[in-house]
């Protein structure tokens, strides 16, 4: 399924969601992580629903995804590396939004999204990061945003 | 063959001979009575000696006992380590969930934007960042353990090491102590051969040493007195008695003869 790529997005957009309403340009909101063996990836707060302890995962047969009860109901598991770690729930949205870059979503909750949960990355730092073109910049490094769509297509 | 029984006849009833002989000792009574004293000094010796080892052996069997007391130790050591690393896991457990809920506080903030969700990004901040001092400490306890326990490893392989030296120790001191008793069982027989040999009383000989010794002091003593006055008249009546008192102590110190 073709997605928009948010770096095609306007420069000068305004932000569409509450959260980035009152924000200055150069600030994102969301979940910086840790993918082994060592690069760093950009999740946005709009793409990023919470944190999950370490839940068991069933692998899927024939199949790259694994799957995961958490609450009470089902999730798919999309793992960026072998390791052991916390599940990290977003919400996807099949029509090409919560990329992850941080630009524009739904408004609304749409319901179409769908949440996914991503294993095998660590959480290094969660909050306000300073944009730096599509990524954000941590600790002195770029991050780039993940492709969540992508990943979860195959 | 008749030659030959004869020859060995006569050379049998040679070696009878000689044996009978009598034969002239270069032993004066003096050197047997001296030989006698010599063997109960060495025989005191090796009784000391005995005892001494006897000592040493036992030193060295408590020292492997105060080392089996001290691997004691340290294996109740090994236990409290193990109770110690496993106390670090839900500290750690416990922190790596805190760290969790500040994620999604921020999470939450951010979410809820500026100025709103503001206090609950700087708390989940905050927050985090004292976990990871937390999680610091706890990593930094839990190698301190694990040097801890291989410290324990090595001292308890010095430990064995030193309990098998110590039990050889003491197996060898035993073995020695064994031995010295057998030298004196041994030192003892050859007195009673010399008793046999020389046909001398050793309590005899000694005495006869005893005296030997005291005359020897006396005319020595004696000898000085009359160079110090020699126009002096006192020691005249004395004059016969130390002449006899030479003659029995020069008859002491002559070679026996044989037979006697």
């Amino acid at each position: 399924m073709s997605t928009p790529d948010p770096a095609d997005s306007a420069p000068d957009a305004a932000p569409s969601t509450p959260s980035d309403a009152h924000l200055p340009r150069e600030f994102k909101h969301g979940l910086v992580l840790s993918v082994p063996p060592g690069s760093l990836v950009f999740i946005s707060a709009q793409v990023a629903e919470r944190v999950i302890a370490r839940p068991n995962v069933s692998p899927v047969p024939n199949s790259r995804l694994g799957m995961a009860l958490i609450e009470g109901r089902v999730f798919p598991v999309v793992s960026l590396s072998p390791e052991l770690t916390e599940l990290i729930l977003c919400r996807v949205n099949p029509h090409g939004y919560g990329l992850g870059g941080g630009g524009a979503a739904p408004t609304t909750e749409s319901t179409t999204d769908e949440l996914v949960a991503l294993s095998g990355a660590r959480v290094v730092a969660s909050g306000k990061f300073l944009a730096v073109g599509r990524g954000v910049e941590h600790a002195g490094e770029l991050v780039e945003p993940l492709d969540l769509l992508r990943l979860a297509d195959g | 063959m008749d030659r030959k029984k004869r020859l060995l006849d006569g050379l049998m009833g040679w070696i009878a001979e000689q044996a009978r002989i009598p034969r002239e000792s270069s032993v004066s009574a003096l050197d047997e009575a001296k030989l006698f004293e010599q063997q109960e000094a060495v025989i005191a010796a090796s009784t000391r000696a005995v005892s001494l080892l006897g000592g040493a052996g036992a030193r060295a069997t408590q020292q492997r006992s105060a080392l089996d007391g001290v691997r004691e130790y340290l294996h109740r050591q090994s236990e409290r380590l193990r109770e110690l690393r496993a106390g670090v896991l839900p500290v750690k457990d416990a922190l790596d969930r805190i760290k969790l809920i500040a994620f999604n506080a921020g999470l939450e903030g951010a979410r809820l934007g500026e100025p709103t969700g503001t206090p609950l990004l700087l708390v989940a901040e905050e927050v985090r960042a004292l976990v990871e001092r937390g999680l610091e400490g706890a990593e930094a306890y839990a190698a301190h353990i694990a040097q801890l326990e291989a410290e324990r490893d090595e001292a308890l392989a010095e430990l064995d090491q030193a309990r098998s030296h110590a039990g050889a120790i003491a197996n060898e001191l035993l073995s020695a102590q064994s031995a010295q008793r057998q030298l004196s069982d041994e030192i003892t027989s050859l007195g009673k051969q010399l008793e046999r040999v020389t046909g001398t009383d050793p309590e005899l000989a000694k005495s006869v040493t005893d005296a030997a010794r005291h005359a020897e002091g006396l005319l020595a003593a004696l000898a000085k007195l009359s160079s110090r006055a020699p126009g002096s008249t006192a020691l005249e009546p004395l004059v016969p008695l130390i002449s006899e008192l030479k003659g029995v102590l020069r008859g002491l110190s002559r070679a026996r003869g044989g037979g006697q």
